[in-house]
């Protein structure tokens, strides 16, 4: 009898934000853009993504290297725009642009007249209102304590519920990029650092610090080129982005305490930057959390008022900051997410589940079965209308997609 | 902490691996003792025969190195020749890694040795290809302000080329053409020269140039061939391309890094720290990696540790790519010259794959050709049969040899169906009768493999090969047997995919309008582009149901009449997206967005358009406008699309890539082209030796007995005088004359194949490959060929009949 063809070792490798936030948000719509890499055909949320990320390393590798970025605030047409160009010819260099509507693409000699039909230039568009709040609201604070910036963390689980026959690996590989990882020394820690102070406001993080006697802790933070996500279950009662985005820090955080050198990390940020400068869409739905009590930093005296009485209006459009204070957007653009042994556990045992998730679909494909009844549809309207999928998606709730033309 | 028995008994414990110490200092003997405990600081040379459990003594050697030397995982860098490798030895060192480690901390009773052993982290260590390091490492040291390297693939560079080809008309060029003729060992004006030909030559002598660092500059003011300055300005505006926009080919790429390392501008922690280097698939190193390996060995020696090499000259396979095999036979010297360090040559002889006939059958194959025997490693011994005697039956080598290719690929396909249908096949051997069956509950038809020279299903004239007619005849059967061959057909011959582009041409270029307008497109594009559109005709007439409510034809009309599905408006001034458009339409071929396959093929066109986008000026996109239909910017954007998205397609320039099958059932039958087959084993291999070859022509005498040298040995010999490493590396021991590189190469490339398989090896071809054949006059005549014993002298040693093969008869 012939000997039976032995298959490879292979550990299956999933990134946090590649694949299991993606598969969270929809599991088929991962299949396709994640597992297959089909482009978008308009990709620019990836665009802002990418963008604000750039914008943000690149403005602090000024301020640390070159002196004449040492003092805020930093002048938006003189200092900033230039970073803003710089990062947008990268990207554009690999195909990714902005709708002109959100961010003037004119340059000196640039090649594509039409882009941004306005006189003037440069615009401070939407995208250019974020980055200079951005940098300049956040950026003096954070840019001291930063110790490194876009760190690689790796790490190697068993697979849940293993069965030799039908998984591909007793592991599997947990990837991620934190954006920067702070080194404080919290008892003494600069003065006047708004960061520092949200640390210190928060009960939870001061009940870690107090418990322990160290001086030295890290804290991870990543930027989100996006609003700050409803903080309730949906109305199926499943978990949202608001959880997804706590589980990724707690995740990174266990990560980073099996790297020898690492000191305790007792807090994780996220900046959900685009609350810095809301856009009308933005808007619309932080009306609908107020009303629904389904945000967790409400407005309250003027702000409150002025967003119930905010109508969007196409035509006459009025800047976000007339209508929310500096104070609020400041206070919804910062995530404080205190970190804990249990709740670090807790999140890989929620990552153990979605890749057993994948796994089985995994193996429903290998079994022979077609890619849509392998892996779920999910329907959340705002990612399913810029699905490029969603003209063919089983999803019920998908059937009112068309293909149009163009 | 840790003692090397202890480390030993654990591997063995755990992964029922058992690393036998003869107890001597004979690396012949005792290799993988020897590899996986040499001394950190000591560097090796590790010439690996085939089924020697190379990784298993990589990795082993590796984790060895953490356990026991307390080397820190994050200065390890382990580099492989592909990515499927480097996953595999990744996944070894982590799933191994986790195993022993957990075993030895229940062993362990010391509570520092507990904590040392828990706070190792296995996902620290660097494994990869050389690509994907150097673009790590650049992006990580790049300056400030400095963007990251935008890596291109093959197919991008094709483009750029064509368009400088284009530009100007150096296609037309006579010059050039006789130059590229000149290095295809033809004449001048020869006219089989076509453009996709043209395109691809100039981008493997542009490769050539950086991976041996060939001042080609230089060159052209030494020779006398005109077309070379020709060629000179094409590769210096195809760098200035690159250049505008920082893209970075692989071997820019890889001499970016070649620059950091000599020039020491790096600051990472692991690249000041690295300890441990080691390199798998040496014999299919260039010139440049070399020295970035060198430049590697460099940092490692200077912290204490080591450099390793592994490889097998007789698998070296790729010198089309540039791999020059004459770097791993030298490497003892070239390294102790270099670095003053010689390192310890260690041989793993034993074969853990293949039964005794079959390694008894290559031991003889590579020592058939006297003068090959001067080419490879100095000393080499033949490899040992080590697998357990009695897991195996010892079947004979077999052969299938038929009249004609139509009754190859039937018998063939009527072998496989009796073990995979009926589960066994006995063949009679005089008196013996060789039972094979497939392991009846495990088995199936992924246990075989067809290895072909090339797996396409079709020659240059379209006519099939074996590969199709085999497929054919097993889609044929009751229960169909299916096949993976994904480089064996291209995607413009993918109905769905033909449908596809149809459908798309006659959306944005209704009645050819622009299609006609270019004068210059390649015949063989334009008749692919009718058949397309003619497909595409066939299949809106067919009338597909209407989905989302919406018919097809009113579809393809809206876009053609430039007006809006919903309101029928017109369009005005618009740029659509090709991307955009591809998806809609394939709401009609659910085949490429369900299938595994089709999704594939669908990813493919929708990554030349994205990759398009990078160096086009309209970036894929249609300008379209109801007003102007016929506008100059209109149809300006339609051209590009044919030039840089569907002539490569149609022209066969976009390769389906085999890492999108990730989630293939495991069922098909493989066909696949020898060099794919590179590292990999199955139960039964099956080697086509010859289903082409009826007679003696001239025209494949290079793929069994070469009557001149090939493009890339001429390409070779031409260049490198002029490289810059020539000298530092000091290669030497070059057969003298260029046509014994190919037969060289042949050898090599069979002996991979006749590796391949465990169990059962089956030769297979026309009759006139095994007997010779007859001429009207009646003389004979016979087919010389390597794969069949022939050495290159012309004297058949396996002699007509091969009756070294048991055959396998009607």
């Amino acid at each position: 009898m012939l000997t039976v063809k032995s298959k490879p070792t292979i550990i299956p490798t999933y990134n946090l934000t590649g694949d299991l936030l993606s598969y969270l948000k929809c599991p088929l719509q991962y299949r396709y853009y994640n597992k297959a890499a089909l482009p978008p055909s308009k990709p620019v949320q990836l665009w802002f993504g990418e963008f604000i990320h750039g914008v943000m390393e690149e403005a602090y590798v000024r301020w640390k290297e070159d002196p004449r970025y040492k003092k805020f605030p930093w002048d938006w047409k003189n200092e900033i725009r230039e970073i803003e160009e710089m990062i947008n010819d990268r990207l554009n260099a690999r195909g990714l642009h902005a709708y002109k509507k959100v961010f003037c693409e004119y340059k000196e000699g640039f090649e594509h007249p039409g882009k941004c039909g306005k006189l003037g230039h440069p615009h401070k568009f939407l995208v250019s209102e974020r980055t200079d709040l951005a940098i300049n609201s956040w950026g003096q604070h954070l840019f001291p304590l930063i110790e490194e910036v876009e760190i690689d963390l790796k790490g190697t689980r068993e697979m849940i519920n293993y069965q030799k026959n039908s998984d591909r690996s007793k592991y599997y590989g947990i990837s991620g990029v934190a954006d920067v990882i702070s080194s404080i020394k919290i008892r003494d820690s600069p003065h006047g650092n708004l960061i520092i102070h949200y640390l210190h406001e928060n009960p939870e993080i001061q009940r870690i610090i107090d418990a322990t006697d160290q001086e030295e802790f890290e804290i991870l933070i990543d930027y989100k080129g996006s609003r700050r996500p409803s903080s309730t279950l949906d109305l199926e009662g499943k978990t949202t982005e608001w959880h997804h985005h706590e589980w990724q820090i707690l995740t990174y955080a266990g990560l980073r305490a099996q790297n020898k050198n690492a000191k305790p990390v007792i807090a994780g940020i996220i900046f959900y930057l685009n609350e810095l400068f809301p856009s009308n869409r933005d808007l619309l739905d932080f009306q609908v959390e107020v009303k629904n009590g389904s945000t967790d930093v409400l407005p309250t005296g003027r702000d409150l008022m002025n967003i119930n009485k905010w109508k969007h209006n196409r035509k006459k459009s009025q800047r976000s900051d007339n209508i929310l204070s500096g104070e609020l957007r400041s206070k919804r653009s910062i995530r404080i997410i205190p970190i804990t042994q249990e709740k670090i556990l807790e999140s890989f045992s929620h990552f153990d589940n979605v890749v057993k998730d994948i796994e089985k679909s995994v193996q429903s494909e290998i079994r022979g079965n077609i890619i849509p009844s392998c892996w779920d549809a999910r329907f959340i309207e705002k990612t399913c209308t810029a699905c490029d999928a969603k003209t063919f998606c089983p999803n019920k709730e998908c059937m009112r997609y068309s293909p149009q033309v163009p | 902490m840790i003692e090397l028995n202890e480390y030993l008994d654990a591997v063995k414990n755990q992964l029922n691996i058992d690393i036998k110490n003869d107890n001597t200092d004979d690396d012949s003997t005792n290799g993988q003792y020897i590899a996986i405990n040499t001394k950190f600081n000591e560097c090796s040379f590790i010439v690996a025969g085939p089924g020697s459990g190379k990784t298993t003594v990589m990795t082993l050697r590796v984790l060895k190195l953490i356990f026991i030397d307390k080397i820190d995982p994050k200065y390890i860098l382990v580099t492989t020749f592909t990515r499927k490798a480097a996953a595999e030895l990744s996944s070894r060192v982590l799933g191994w890694g986790d195993q022993i480690k957990q075993h030895l901390i229940e062993r362990s009773k010391d509570p520092d040795t507990q904590n040392t052993l828990k706070s190792i982290d296995f996902n620290q260590i660097t494994v990869g290809t050389l690509d994907s390091i150097s673009e790590k490492i650049l992006r990580i040291n790049r300056e400030p302000g400095n963007p990251s390297p935008i890596i291109i693939k093959e197919f991008t560079s094709k483009a750029i080329i064509t368009q400088c080809l284009l530009k100007h008309r150096w296609d037309k060029d006579d010059d050039l053409k006789a130059y590229i003729n000149f290095l295809f060992g033809r004449k001048p004006d020869d006219g089989r020269l076509n453009f996709s030909d043209m395109v691809e030559k100039i981008l493997s002598i542009y490769q050539r140039c950086n991976n041996d660092q060939i001042n080609f500059a230089q060159y052209v003011e030494n020779t006398e061939h005109k077309g070379a300055r020709v060629l000179n300005d094409l590769l210096d505006e195809y760098k200035q391309k690159l250049d505008e926009k920082n893209l970075f080919d692989f071997s820019r790429l890889e001499f970016g890094l070649y620059k950091l390392l000599s020039e020491k501008r790096y600051s990472d922690d692991f690249l000041k720290n690295m300890q441990i280097v080691i390199i798998d698939e040496y014999q299919d190193t260039n010139f440049i990696q070399t020295r970035i390996y060198f430049e590697f060995a460099k940092i490692a020696l200077q912290n204490g540790g080591s450099l390793s090499v592994v490889g097998d000259d007789d698998q070296s396979i790729y010198r089309f790519r540039g791999a020059t095999v004459e770097l791993f036979r030298n490497f003892p010297d070239h390294f102790s010259n270099s670095l003053h360090q010689t390192p310890r040559i260690i041989r793993l002889r034993d074969n853990f794959r293949s039964t005794e006939n079959i390694v008894d059958f290559i031991n003889k194959y590579v020592q058939l050709d006297s003068d090959y025997q001067n080419v490879r490693v100095n000393n080499k011994l033949p490899i040992i049969p080590s697998r357990s005697k009695t897991e195996y039956y010892n079947y004979p080598i077999f052969g299938l040899f038929r009249d004609d290719l139509d009754s190859l690929a039937s018998d063939l396909a009527d072998f496989i169906n009796s073990l995979y249908v009926h589960n066994s096949k006995i063949i009679k051997d005089g008196e013996l009768e060789h039972n094979i069956q497939l392991n009846s509950s495990e088995g199936s038809a992924a246990d075989l493999c067809v290895l072909c020279p090339s797996a396409k299903e079709r020659d240059y004239s379209d006519d099939p090969k074996l590969p199709l007619l085999l497929k054919n005849e097993l889609e044929r059967l009751n229960p169909k047997i299916k096949v993976f061959n994904p480089s064996g057909k291209k995607l413009s011959q993918i109905p769905e995919i033909m449908k596809l582009c149809g459908l798309i041409l006659e959306c944005i270029d209704p009645k050819k309008t622009v299609q006609d307008e270019i004068q210059s497109l390649p015949h063989k594009a334009r008749s692919s582009f009718d058949e397309w559109r003619s497909e595409a005709q066939k299949f809106i007439t067919s009338n597909p149901p209407a989905l989302r409510n919406v018919v097809l034809y009113e579809f393809v009309n809206c876009w053609q009449q430039r007006k809006k599905r919903s309101n029928k408006e017109p369009i005005i001034e618009q740029n659509v997206s090709l991307i955009d458009l591809s998806y809609n339409l394939v709401t009609w071929i659910p085949f490429l967005m369900e299938d595994i396959e089709g999704l594939a093929y669908f990813e493919s066109i929708l990554r030349t358009m994205e990759d398009n986008i990078l160096f086009s000026s309209y970036k894929s996109e249609i300008f379209v406008d109801a007003t102007l239909p016929f506008s100059r910017y209109q149809k300006a954007t339609v051209r590009e699309a044919y030039w840089n998205i569907f002539v490569p397609i149609a022209l066969g320039a976009i390769e389906i890539e085999e890492d999108l099958f990730e989630t293939l059932p495991h069922d098909r039958l493989n066909i696949m082209s020898i060099h794919q087959a590179k590292g990999l084993e199955f139960p039964l291999v099956i080697v086509d030796v010859g289903s082409e070859f009826k007679i003696t022509h001239e025209g494949h005498a290079f793929k069994r007995h070469p009557v001149k040298p090939s493009f890339d040995t001429i390409v070779e010999t031409e260049l490198r005088p002029f490289s810059q490493l020539e000298n530092q590396l000091n290669i030497g021991g070059q057969n003298p004359r260029n046509i014994d590189r190919d037969f060289d190469d042949l050898i090599r490339k069979f002996f991979v194949a006749y590796s391949r398989p465990q169990d059962i090896l089956l030769i297979i071809g026309l009759n006139p490959v095994r007997d010779g054949y007859s001429l009207k006059k009646g003389a004979r005549r016979e087919i010389k060929n390597i794969a069949t014993g022939w050495d290159r002298k012309g004297t058949w040693i396996w002699g007509p009949g091969l009756n070294n093969l048991t055959h396998i008869r009607r």
